[in-house]
């Protein structure tokens, strides 16, 4: 016992060693690498999720004060999608605009403007016919990269309002 | 352990193997907690999708015409997935949806009559006259893990255009003999269950109502209900005092007994006839309704004290009788003519001669499997087990003590009969007709499942014994302690028999029961007894059940509903043809008695409706359904009662061009006061017909959307007859809406990020065609119709007829990038649309 507790390793352990920590390695890599990854899709489609939701909270509850006769849909300049504007002025008199521009959602209010989200992939805002203004639909895809350019886009199916005034 | 300071070894194989295995723990253990995180982020992200879905699903009810949000009178009712809960829902206005994202979502909708009623919403029955309040219940399902989850969304939906109600009824509602006020009495008009209002503490209520004729039913928990015929003038207040009188009460008791099963009732071991030959027999009694096959199928075991054998034995018998009837009996016996007790008795069964006397000591004795004192030996103790032959399971037992010997029976119903010296030689042991002890003209059923309680004995023999051509009425039998106790008379609430006196019986009272003639149902189990005709004349009487009437002998599989149908004075109905009451399919249709009214219905176990006149059968009277009522087994759900009024039917037919049908419009039946009393839908022909209305002039008017018009617009009908139907007109809709449906694909892949569909009767120019902005300034031109894609990459446009011009399609898929976006855009030509109908297949790819 005494005797052999005085001897170092020797190569040939060494060897196995590492022999089986690289074996190890190679299998656990991939699965770390998996698991990692789910982890943040994950974590990525909830902070979608979330950032959806709390997009679609401001632009309703401020849309359904507006005023029916104020409302105007159409685009924040010729590069940016159709209908992906709406400015209206609230019962109070406050004039609102949201727009995208590129992948950002603006929101404006007389001169600030304040990004509501940066990863937006789709938005449009429109009436479910133009001859009744009542009901205005808000549709919006929020989409995020994840690295390996691997995209998870979620659809926050539109909510229809219904202005009152 | 002392460290040796000259040690220079490295780590050891050993000790980077132990090292390497600990980290792996480690490892294993934190992978292993990834699906706990894993599954913690997949219920989340499920529960956040089926609150989006049913939230969507509320927004897209509640943006629908007011009309168009119907109510179903026969919802269905998914009691699988949460039972004992159970998930109601509509399958015919708003079936059930699956919708799979991920997971499958099943979405149920259901829509309800709502009123608010001293500030509580209450839920009315979807009969009930428009209230302009509705109750939307939208339930999402979900499987997650094997275990179904369930979202509930409710949300109320009240009518713009409800007319106020002018005329206001008030008053109080009193105790007739003391004029106390009774707080909880409900008031309604019959004529609209919405119309109506609950008592509070100080007894009052306050109806608001429209002007006209009504009967007023006022009714609290307790009393007799009144009804009173009044008539109101628009901007009227009327006091309507209802001073209601308390029911009379008396009770209801009984003695319910089991008798389900066969019963040893008389054991004999040894008597001498005038041969010299030493007989033996056992008798059974059938204290049952139904006969039961013996031959073959019924067995007999002996056993002797356990020191004297230790094994029960099976004792071979020769067949001679096959059956055993109801009340009747059956002798066992070693010999094929029984004399005793001053009678002779054919033998229906007989000890075969291969019974072994290894098994039976003193078989070679004359046949005698059942040893008595007087043989010696220490003999006299035993026991009987009368058993069934094709699963070998006991039906009854009976063990006697030979207590001098300190021999105790070897198996017994919960206490052996105690004797001393045992049985001896011209013994018997005889059953119990009823707790008052043997007689000889009952028939011997009494078990209280105890040896010692059940049986007594004669020395000489004096009950002769009886073969299966004797029957004998049964008084008695098992104690029913536990059953439940119910009647139909709507006041009083359930008793239970509990046990009394040694030996012991069952008994029960059931108190507060209305005067009048009730059924009465007591069950025990899955036994049970109906009795229809229980008659309480007058308040203190007492019924009580007749000792043979209260055998628990009927299987029950089911419950019961009763309650009575009325017309709107009160009386029974009988013409033209009494009233059918149907519990849809949770059992068979009934009649309501047609001098009384009552009814009752024999009902599966679980959620039911009830619809009183399905169909119009009798045409002159409307049809009610009732709200779901949850009935289980053995169980009467009494007070389920219906005021039905008189009324007809309004018919029409709803066209696009005067020929061809529109389906999917609302109409709504208004009457003179503007209130609505019923909504339909025209069906696939254009034709709708309207549930039974009371007799007066009514208004018929499509309920349209902006922009679409009906020619006439409205029509007045004056239904007069009861049971007729009026035809009101053929509308003409013009601007009606229609769809266009498609898909959006790239690359042969749909596009799941969203694509936008603008519809319009104009060309758009540019590069891509641009849409032009809208505001209302914009109101007046052409229209534009625009929706976007979902996403599977498909899309449904609502837009109005329209056949010339024709419609152009414009499709754009916009890819932002940094502070701008390109955008994708294709467009199809010379789409039509005809009302009700959907142009499909306006695909787009790229």
């Amino acid at each position: 016992m005494v005797a052999f507790s005085r001897r170092g390793v020797t190569l040939t352990e060494m060897m196995v060693v590492v022999a089986i920590m690289s074996v190890v390695f190679v299998i656990a890599a991939p699965m770390f690498l998996q698991v990692n990854r789910t982890f943040i899709m994950n974590r990525t489609r909830v902070e979608m999720q979330q950032e959806a939701r709390a997009v679609m909270y401001v632009i309703t509850r401020t849309l359904r004060q507006a005023r029916a006769s104020t409302v105007t849909i159409n685009r924040a300049a010729v590069d940016q999608p159709f209908y992906s504007r709406i400015s209206f002025t609230k019962q109070q008199g406050e004039t609102l605009i949201f727009q995208q521009e590129g992948v950002n959602l603006y929101q404006v209010i007389g001169t600030g403007k304040r990004a509501l989200s940066k990863n937006l992939r789709y938005l449009a805002f429109t009436f479910t016919r133009s001859d009744e203004m009542g009901i205005i639909s808000v549709s919006f895809t929020l989409e995020k990269n994840i690295f390996e350019g691997r995209k998870k886009a979620l659809h926050m199916a539109s909510e229809k309002v219904r202005i009152m005034n | 352990m002392a460290i040796n300071p000259n040690r220079r070894a490295g780590v050891t194989l050993l000790e980077l193997m132990m090292a390497m295995a600990l980290v792996t723990i480690g490892v294993v253990g934190m992978m292993g907690s990834f699906k706990y995180i894993q599954q913690a982020i997949q219920a989340s992200k499920n529960r956040t999708l089926a609150s989006n879905l049913a939230q969507e699903k509320m927004q897209i009810l509640k943006q629908k015409n007011y009309y168009q949000v119907l109510v179903t009178s026969d919802p269905a009712h998914n009691t699988a997935d949460f039972a004992p809960e159970s998930i109601d829902y509509d399958t015919g206005y708003f079936p059930p949806e699956d919708i799979t994202a991920g997971v499958v979502y099943k979405l149920y909708t259901l829509v309800q009559v709502a009123r608010e009623d001293s500030g509580t919403i209450v839920i009315l029955s979807p009969a009930t006259p428009d209230t302009g309040l509705r109750l939307i219940t939208v339930t999402v399902v979900w499987s997650q893990g094997g275990f179904k989850k369930k979202l509930r969304l409710r949300s109320l939906l009240a009518n713009p255009d409800t007319v106020m109600a002018n005329a206001v009824f008030n008053g109080l509602v009193r105790n007739s003999a003391t004029l106390a006020v009774i707080n909880g009495a409900l008031v309604n008009a019959a004529e609209n269950m919405g119309w109506r209002d609950t008592t509070g503490a100080d007894g009052t209520y306050s109806i608001s109502l429209s002007p006209g004729n009504f009967t007023l039913v006022a009714s609290a928990n307790g009393y007799y209900t009144e009804l009173r015929t009044v008539s109101i003038a628009a901007n009227a207040t009327q006091t309507q005092n209802f001073d209601l009188v308390k029911i009379a009460t008396g009770t209801v008791t009984g003695y319910p007994w089991l008798a389900d099963h066969l019963v040893i009732s008389q054991i004999v071991g040894s008597t001498i006839n005038t041969s010299g030959y030493d007989q033996e027999y056992v008798e059974i009694f059938n204290p049952t309704t139904f006969t039961w096959t013996v031959n073959g199928a019924i067995g007999l075991k002996f056993q002797r004290p356990v020191m004297d054998d230790p094994v029960k034995r099976t004792i071979q018998i020769n067949y001679l009788a096959a059956s055993i009837p109801s009340l009747g009996f059956y002798l066992f016996s070693n010999v094929n003519t029984v004399t005793a007790g001053g009678v002779s008795r054919t033998a229906d069964a007989v000890w075969a001669n291969t019974n072994p006397v290894s098994d039976f000591p003193y078989f070679g004795t004359q046949n005698n499997i059942i040893p008595v004192s007087d043989q010696g030996g220490g003999e006299g103790g035993g026991a009987l087990e009368l058993y069934r032959i094709s699963d070998g399971s006991r039906v009854d037992a009976v063990g006697w003590d030979k207590n001098d010997a300190a021999k105790s029976a070897p198996f017994y119903e919960t206490d052996g009969y105690d004797q001393n010296i045992g049985l001896s030689r011209k013994e018997q042991y005889v059953r119990f007709a009823s707790t008052s002890g043997i007689s000889g003209s009952f028939g011997p059923a009494y078990d209280s499942n105890n040896n010692n309680a059940d049986f007594g004995e004669y020395n000489p023999i004096s009950i002769a014994p009886s073969d299966s051509g004797i029957t004998k009425t049964a008084v008695s039998g098992t104690p029913a302690a536990g059953a439940v106790i119910s009647c139909s008379d709507g006041l009083s609430s359930s008793a239970e028999a509990a046990l009394y006196g040694n030996p012991p019986y069952a008994y029960f009272s059931l108190v507060d029961v209305a005067t009048g003639a009730w059924t009465v149902l007591i069950t025990s189990g899955i036994y049970g007894i109906q009795n229809d005709t229980v008659t309480i004349p007058a308040a203190g009487s007492v019924y009580t059940f007749a000792s043979t009437t209260s055998f628990l002998t009927q299987e029950f599989t089911q419950g019961i509903i009763t309650g009575k149908v009325l017309n709107a004075l009160g009386a029974a109905i009988s013409a033209p043809s009494a009233i059918v009451l149907s519990p849809g399919g949770a059992g068979n249709d009934t009649y309501a008695n047609a001098s009384t009214g009552r009814y009752t219905l024999r009902v599966g176990s679980g959620p039911v409706d009830v619809t009183a006149n399905p169909g119009n059968a009798n045409p002159n009277y409307v049809s009610i359904s009732s709200l779901t009522i949850t009935v289980e087994t053995g169980q009467v759900r009494s007070g389920v009662d219906f005021i039905l009024y008189q009324g007809g039917r309004i018919s029409g037919f709803i066209t696009r061009d005067g020929i061809n049908a529109l389906p999917g419009v609302a109409v709504a039946v208004l009457d003179s006061n503007g209130a609505s009393r019923d909504q339909q839908v025209t069906g696939s022909d254009g034709r709708f017909i309207t549930i039974n209305l009371s007799t007066g002039a009514y208004t018929v008017e499509p309920a349209l959307g902006s922009r679409e018009s009906a020619s006439p617009s409205t029509t007045t009908v004056t239904l007069t007859t009861p049971g007729v139907i009026v035809f009101s007109s053929t509308f003409t809709v013009s601007g009606a809406m229609g769809y266009i449906s498609g898909s959006v694909t790239f690359g042969g892949q749909p596009i799941k990020t969203g694509v936008l569909i603008v519809v319009t009767t104009t060309t758009l120019t540019g590069t891509p065609p641009a849409p032009p902005t809208l505001s209302s300034a914009t109101l007046t031109g052409p229209p534009f119709y625009m929706v976007s894609s979902i996403e599977t990459g498909a899309y449904l446009a609502e837009v109005r007829n329209s056949t010339s011009p024709r419609y152009n399609v414009y499709a754009y898929y916009p890819t932002p990038s940094g502070a701008t976006a390109t955008i994708l855009s294709s467009a199809a030509a010379n789409i039509s649309v005809i009302a009700g109908q959907t142009t499909t297949g306006v695909n787009f790819s790229w």
